[in-house]
């Protein structure tokens, strides 16, 4: 069966049909569609930034005031404090999700998700929630269509990342600083920049590579625990060191930025992200010859994200039958939105009628918001996601959601027509039709293969 | 290896690869000659530190009393005699009968090599993932000691150990396949829907064995009245009971609740009467294979040797292991006591650990699974020394 192209470009590289929206099928528009989210307004901007800060520093001064007060009057007002900043993460959480459901530039939104994912950072403690929030707008939006270099720049150096690899607490062994506040060398980030951010794990870099790049990185903190980017010269590790067979200059920033360039321009790194950008559009095992262009590409342009984008949507191989990937969690979820055309004001507040289907569902499923499992993000293999506990919880949401949908008085042939179009498999649509509920009816559809793959 | 089946997985192309019979280890059943034998192992992690010192007292150290002026447990307050040495917890009483038929036994002043930051974060991670790191604020891991022990075990198919609960469990995780199953998991859906379900999963070779499976466990476990309404202690017990009825072997959930730092005596009772209710209805459920099995329960840490100023105790290092089950050999408090006179203490505030808990989980599994020095030493926990056999187990 050949597919509509608008289906195959809704599914493979979009976020699911909308019933208001055409929809992305020109290649050109897509990569347009970059720049326009790169461009546009941030969820976390400065002014929600510091509202996240905001809420986090009353919760922790309610923490620390007063510590001999063992009242329950003050352990309530911890709790109430506790419940402001998490109510704070929540919104930004909705608001992601709501953008995901009403976005246009659905490629835009994958690819956010999937950089996002390739430079992965989750929660370690409240704290560092606060900025984790803000890191997917903060480091990886602004450069969607621009250089694999500036993304990479830009995750570095971001709070969030710098202490989920305990890059903020990594000084050089030899400084006075170092000895001053007890400090040492901290591989973390350095290892991670090398094994998953840039060259890849089958790449041939040693341990002296690990070393070396962490000790560049000295110096690489921020203000604080939890404050904004800094270069502290004296944490910063002097010398010179042998990186991937390049000597660079401890001590410097520049050096280190420099290194950086290096790796993210380096061959390996050109053939790590192609793989994966395949493998997660296209099917578990892509096939060789996209592999192939997208490391061309990415090796002529030193990673000119727009360029590999285009590449990506005017290959061949990239248009073949659909159904080589699982949808993860979060990809069904906004399908499902989108599908019933759900907007952003529906899902706001009190009286959203999917609470509980969207967020809470995703942890349901395992893939909770801002909690990857570790810095090489959600896993990719489509066997990891479907395994009869976690299919039992994909049906158990797709019941639930049936209620919701079935409330909103949508008729399920037709919601199904909306949301696969052409990829709806005939014996599904039978069964669709077959089931002796409207909410069964639903709950089929979104259980199904035909939704659960694209 | 029979496990890379499922990774390397049908559908590396899609679709279009079409079916093949060894390609999911749940429809290969036939392919395995052996079984993973008859024992059963229940891991309870329980998070948040439980408070070791106060679980088990060590009522005849002289220095106990007077550290814990609340918070002691000794046969004159709060407990019952165990040795003659230690104390159980009076909230724990459900659990005295097993201590008098051989089924009870606990090791105290273990921990995992996880020292100084004690981050519960960090804590649980080392406990689960078994591994050698010191220091806190690593990266988390990626799998679990018990996920990869199912390496180990010969004939392990994806039914043989399940993870019961809503908790992701990292214990659990990792390459080979495990069952993730919630007591309050309900398809929801009608007979007929469910067919309609698995007829329209069937020409997707992943979703049919998953739904085939998923629908099989579903339904025989309808039969003790349905899906639980919540999920506690006891519906997670008696779920895992029902599971390790069937083709499991392993089961493992999380109890919380322990975190205890402000008035314990009033915080604690809630934990310590779940894990007795826990390990009470295993037993039940379980009924004759409880003589097959092993209930282990761990914990990130220990607390605070002394009682803080709120009547509670803080993040420590030495804490304790629980072991119950028909299997065990006989009632008893093991482990090297190592005192609790300041110099005694772990930088002056918490109990020594002088055993590193990760040692004996190896013996549970070599005891009970029959594998291999060698590679628990190499695999399961890097760089341990397994030593001498405490002898637990008959």
């Amino acid at each position: 069966m050949t597919l509509q192209k608008d289906t195959i470009a809704a599914l493979r590289f979009g976020l699911g049909f909308r019933p208001d929206q055409r929809g992305e099928r020109d290649p050109d528009a897509m990569v347009a569609g970059l720049r326009a989210v790169a461009a546009a307004r941030p969820i976390v901007d400065a002014a929600e930034d510091e509202r996240l800060w905001t809420e986090l520093q009353e919760f922790r001064e309610a923490k620390k005031a007063d510590r001999k007060n063992k009242s329950d009057e003050r352990a309530a007002m911890i709790k109430d404090e506790r419940r402001d900043f998490y109510r704070r993460l929540t919104r930004v959480w909705d608001a992601s999700l709501a953008r995901s459901v009403e976005a246009e530039h659905a490629f835009a939104e994958r690819m956010a998700r999937f950089w996002a994912n390739h430079f992965s950072v989750s929660i370690k403690f409240p704290a560092h929630a606060s900025r984790v929030a803000g890191f997917e707008d903060q480091a990886i939006r602004p450069h969607l269509a621009g250089r694999f270099s500036d993304m990479l720049q830009a995750a570095t150096m971001h709070p969030a990342m710098l202490v989920f690899l305990d890059q903020n607490r990594s000084a050089g062994p030899s400084t006075k600083a170092a000895k001053r506040e007890g400090l040492g060398l901290n591989e973390n980030l350095g290892r991670e920049i090398l094994e998953l951010h840039t060259l890849g794990v089958s790449a041939p870099y040693s341990q002296q590579d690990v070393i070396a790049l962490a000790m560049l990185l000295t110096g690489f903190t921020m203000r604080g625990r939890q404050g904004s980017f800094v270069y502290r010269d004296e944490w910063a590790e002097p010398g010179r060191f042998e990186l991937m067979g390049e000597s660079f200059r401890g001590g410097s920033q520049q050096e280190t930025l420099r290194a950086l360039e290096m790796l993210a321009t380096h061959p390996a790194t050109a053939r790590h992200i192609a793989t994966k950008l395949a493998a997660h559009f296209v099917a578990d095992e892509p096939p060789a010859r996209l592999v192939e262009a997208l490391e061309a590409d990415f090796r002529r342009t030193g990673g000119d994200l727009a360029s590999l984008s285009r590449t990506l949507l005017t290959h061949p191989d990239a248009w073949g039958p659909l159904g080589g990937k699982v949808r993860q969690p979060q990809e069904i979820v906004v399908a499902a939105l989108r599908a019933a055309g759900v907007t952003a004001k529906t899902l706001e507040g009190r009286n959203d009628p999917f609470k509980g289907l969207t967020l809470q569902a995703l942890k349901d499923m395992g893939q909770q918001v801002n909690r990857a499992p570790g810095p090489d993000g959600w896993p990719e293999a489509s066997a990891e996601w479907i395994n009869p506990g976690a299919l039992a919880i994909r049906l158990e949401w797709a019941a639930r959601m049936g209620e919701a949908l079935a409330a909103r008085q949508l008729d399920p042939r037709e919601y199904a027509e909306t949301a696969l179009r052409d990829a709806l498999d005939p014996q599904t649509a039978w069964a669709i039709a077959a089931a002796a509920e409207k909410r069964e009816g639903f709950a089929l559809l979104l259980a199904s293969p035909d939704f659960n793959r694209r | 290896m029979s496990m890379d089946f499922s990774r390397r997985g049908l559908l590396k192309g899609g679709l279009t690869l079409g079916c093949s019979a060894a390609a999911y280890p749940l429809m290969s059943k036939v392919t395995f000659a052996s079984a993973p034998g008859d024992n059963r192992l229940v891991v309870i992690v329980l998070r948040g530190a439980m408070d070791g010192l106060a679980a088990v007292g060590p009522y005849t150290d002289r220095d106990y009393l007077a550290m814990r002026p609340n918070l002691a447990t000794s046969p004159e307050r709060k407990g019952f005699d165990l040795d003659g040495r230690f104390a159980l917890h009076e909230d724990l009483e459900a659990l005295m009968p097993l201590w008098r038929a051989g089924e009870l036994s606990f090791v105290h002043a273990v921990s995992t090599p996880y020292r100084d930051k004690r981050s519960h974060f960090d804590g649980q991670d080392a406990l689960e993932s078994g591994t050698e790191a010191e220091s806190g604020g690593m990266t988390p891991s990626r799998d679990g000691w018990l996920n990869r022990a199912l390496s180990l075990l010969p004939g392990a198919q994806a039914t043989t150990a399940v993870a019961v609960g809503r908790d992701n469990m990292l214990l659990l995780d990792g390459r080979n396949p495990a069952l993730n199953w919630s007591p309050d998991s309900d398809l929801q859906l009608s007979p007929q829907a469910l067919q309609l379900f698995e007829m329209i999963s069937a020409r997707d070779p992943l979703f049919a064995a998953a739904a085939k499976e998923a629908t099989q466990i579903d339904a025989s476990l309808g039969m003790e009245g349905g899906p639980a309404k919540r999920v506690d202690a006891r519906s997670l017990a008696a779920l895992s009971a029902e599971m390790l009825r069937g083709d499991s072997r392993i089961a493992a959930f999380s109890l919380g609740g322990w975190d205890t730092h402000r008035r314990q005596e009033g915080t604690i009772r809630k934990p310590m009467n779940q894990l007795a209710a826990a390990i009470g209805e295993l037993k039940t459920g379980l009924g004759p294979i409880w003589e097959r099995t092993a209930v282990m329960c761990i914990t990130e840490f220990g607390r605070t040797a002394r009682e803080n100023g709120s009547e509670g105790t803080d993040h420590g290092t030495g804490g304790l292991m629980i072991y119950a089950g028909g299997s065990l050999s006989k009632a008893a408090v093991y482990g090297q006591w190592p005192g609790l006179r300041a110099s005694d203490l772990f930088e002056d505030r918490d109990l020594m650990p002088t055993d590193d808990l990760r040692r004996h989980a190896a013996w549970t599994l070599r005891t009970l699974f029959g594998m291999e020095r060698g590679a628990l030493e190499r695999d399961v926990f890097p760089g341990i020394a397994m030593g001498q056999d405490a002898r637990i187990f008959a």
